[in-house]
């Protein structure tokens, strides 16, 4: 009796170590966040009203936010714009990297290095290449004839450049991983299927267009997904770059979250906020794999 | 395609052109800003500010490198970085390792709903729970305590983990697993003396990246340290000044805070390439 029960817990101790770690540091949390939105809580104000049931009243103060709606436009740019280029760069790179040539051990080195970086170390590099006068950037975009005058011209202080700025940033540093995924993807594909299609009379563009990229729609699709759930909700590039700025003009959603929480310390509205954030990630990256899947499928 | 020899057809020429064009542009693009932090560590005061910039330091100064490195509000840092990102991967492949066996292995009720839960912690990045991760630390006493950082990093490292060893686990033939049960070997032994001398390159490639991602992490460290637990990515941050910024000094700080982890990625190239694909293989 006492073994039949043992045997059958026994797969579970197992788990407990790895459960007990998630449990408490992320599950826990995460739940606290929920909870809190519907609460009112200043955590820096000690008042009465603290761990008052306020229903949703801190999603009605979040959805007249100004601010709050300025940050989803940025974050939805910041992320499709991400996601399109890292898809188009992942892509390419896995392609060349599955290829035989000489000198691709170096290439695949190469990728590793921004999945290597620290964000923060890669957006600091970027914005040493992003400053006027001795930033390599601005004197490229000087001699492609985009820029009068790279002494002058300062990428990060117009709303639009900067919020490029981030964006490149980011396919760098994300664009690896994804291709690494995608290479693992193009290694699961059998030769004979190519040989199959040769055979057939396919040229290298139609091999590409019916066999591989429809074989490698699963891993696009992981790959997308945390490629845009990282864009979505990460700070230190946003806030080693530009701290949001010029103005609010790339201030992220992530990023005014952050303030909310350690800013203004309303852990209600915060948590309006993060319960907001996650889900309108989540269901964003669904929605644009899907759709870009779809078009990759039908075209 | 695949090692075309011979006299090439036009069009064969043709995408091995494409192929050469593809390899410059996006491994110019990978290496070069790197690269390009690297040569500006090395460049004294005013070729920095060297409109247009010049590529390489005259005479590079090696000599800030030694100031940096030794600097009393960056040396802590790196050190406190040492021992988080080195306990934060012991510790976590010692949850991961069994949790990822009995993933694989086990017949049991709820494991496809286990596996989906661990994975599914990958979804919630910290930014959205932040808040309370914070109270969480304050309340166990361990804030500005390498303790309070190491502790949300193993949760972190969990899927991660989990990730890269179900698929590595899987690869080890069932048939000597249940041989040695049928000789009588329990389930942890079969575990330790079986999976875990096969697995080894898995769990090797595991730990590197649970270390890499530990030893790159912002956010979390911002929020939960003040001074004398921060960790690197913080010590590298404090070179910016509010106003002005000293490059010379952060992008030494810069260089000596990602050299070793991309040095290591580059040596452990295949070990980590494997571990990153295999995850997605069996998705």
């Amino acid at each position: 009796m006492a073994k039949a029960r043992y045997e059958r817990v026994y797969p579970y101790l197992y788990f407990f170590p790895a459960l007990f770690f998630a449990a408490i540091f992320v599950l826990f949390p995460a739940l606290q966040t929920v909870y809190a939105s519907f609460f009112y809580l200043r955590v820096n104000v000690p008042s009465p009203q603290n761990y008052m049931f306020v229903g949703f009243e801190n999603y009605r103060i979040l959805f007249s936010d100004q601010r709050f709606y300025n940050s989803i436009m940025n974050s939805l740019i910041y992320t499709l714009s991400s996601v399109f280029g890292i898809f188009l760069l992942s892509l390419i790179t896995a392609l060349v990297a599955n290829e035989s040539f000489r000198g691709r051990t170096i290439y695949r080195a190469c990728i590793l290095i921004p999945w290597a970086v620290a964000n923060v170390v890669a957006s600091q590099q970027w914005k040493y290449l992003y400053q006027p006068g001795f930033g390599l950037v601005n004197w490229l975009l000087y001699w492609l004839g985009l820029v009068s005058d790279p002494n002058t011209y300062n990428l990060l202080t117009h709303p639009t450049a900067a919020m490029l700025g981030l964006i490149i940033t980011n396919v760098w540093k994300s664009a690896p991983f994804v291709a690494l995924i995608l290479l693992g993807g193009l290694q699961s594909i059998p030769d004979d299927f190519y040989e199959a299609a040769k055979v057939d009379g396919a040229g290298p563009w139609r091999r590409f267009r019916s066999l591989t990229l429809p074989l490698l729609v699963p891993y696009i699709n992981i790959g997308l997904l945390f490629a845009g759930l990282v864009a979505g909700t990460v700070i230190d590039i946003v806030y080693v770059i530009t701290q949001g700025g010029p103005g609010n003009a790339t201030e992220v959603m992530p990023l005014y979250l952050y303030r909310v929480y350690f800013w203004s310390w309303d852990f209600g509205v915060a948590g309006a906020f993060s319960t907001f954030m996650v889900v309108f990630s989540i269901l964003t990256m669904i929605l644009l794999i899907r759709s870009l899947v779809k078009y990759l499928l039908k075209a | 395609m695949k090692g075309s020899k011979g006299p090439a057809i036009p069009s064969e020429r043709a995408s091995r052109v494409l192929l050469w064009v593809g390899i410059l542009a996006t491994g110019a693009f990978y290496l070069v800003p790197y690269l390009w932090m690297v040569l500006t560590s090395l460049k004294s005061n005013p070729e920095f500010y060297a409109s247009p910039p010049v590529v390489f330091p005259a005479n590079p100064d090696f000599f800030r490198y030694v100031n940096v490195f030794f600097a009393s509000n960056f040396f802590p840092t790196l050190r406190n970085s040492v021992i988080v990102a080195t306990i934060t991967t012991l510790v976590t492949l010692a949850a991961v390792i069994p949790a990822s066996y009995a993933l694989v292995r086990f017949q049991m009720r709820g494991r496809t709903t286990l596996l989906l839960l661990f994975l599914a912690l990958m979804l919630f990045p910290p930014i959205s729970f932040l808040g309370y991760l914070f109270t969480l630390v304050r309340f166990f006493g361990v804030f500005d305590n390498i303790f309070g950082v190491i502790l949300p990093y193993i949760a972190l490292g969990i899927p991660l983990g989990i990730w890269v060893l179900t698929s590595f686990i899987k690869s080890v033939p069932v048939e000597l697993e249940e041989a040695a049960l049928v000789d009588g070997a329990g389930r942890f032994e079969v575990l330790r003396k079986i999976v875990l001398p096969l697995t080894a390159p898995g769990i090797a490639a595991a730990a590197l990246i649970i270390f890499i991602t530990a030893w790159n992490e912002f956010t979390i460290a911002l929020t939960v340290t003040l001074y004398a637990a921060r960790t690197v990515t913080i010590g590298v941050v404090l070179f910016m000044g509010l106003y002005t910024i000293n490059w010379g000094e952060l992008t030494s700080a810069a260089v000596i805070a990602s050299l070793p982890v991309v040095i290591a990625a580059i040596i452990a190239q295949r070990l980590i390439v494997r571990g990153l694909t295999a995850g997605a293989v069996k998705g």
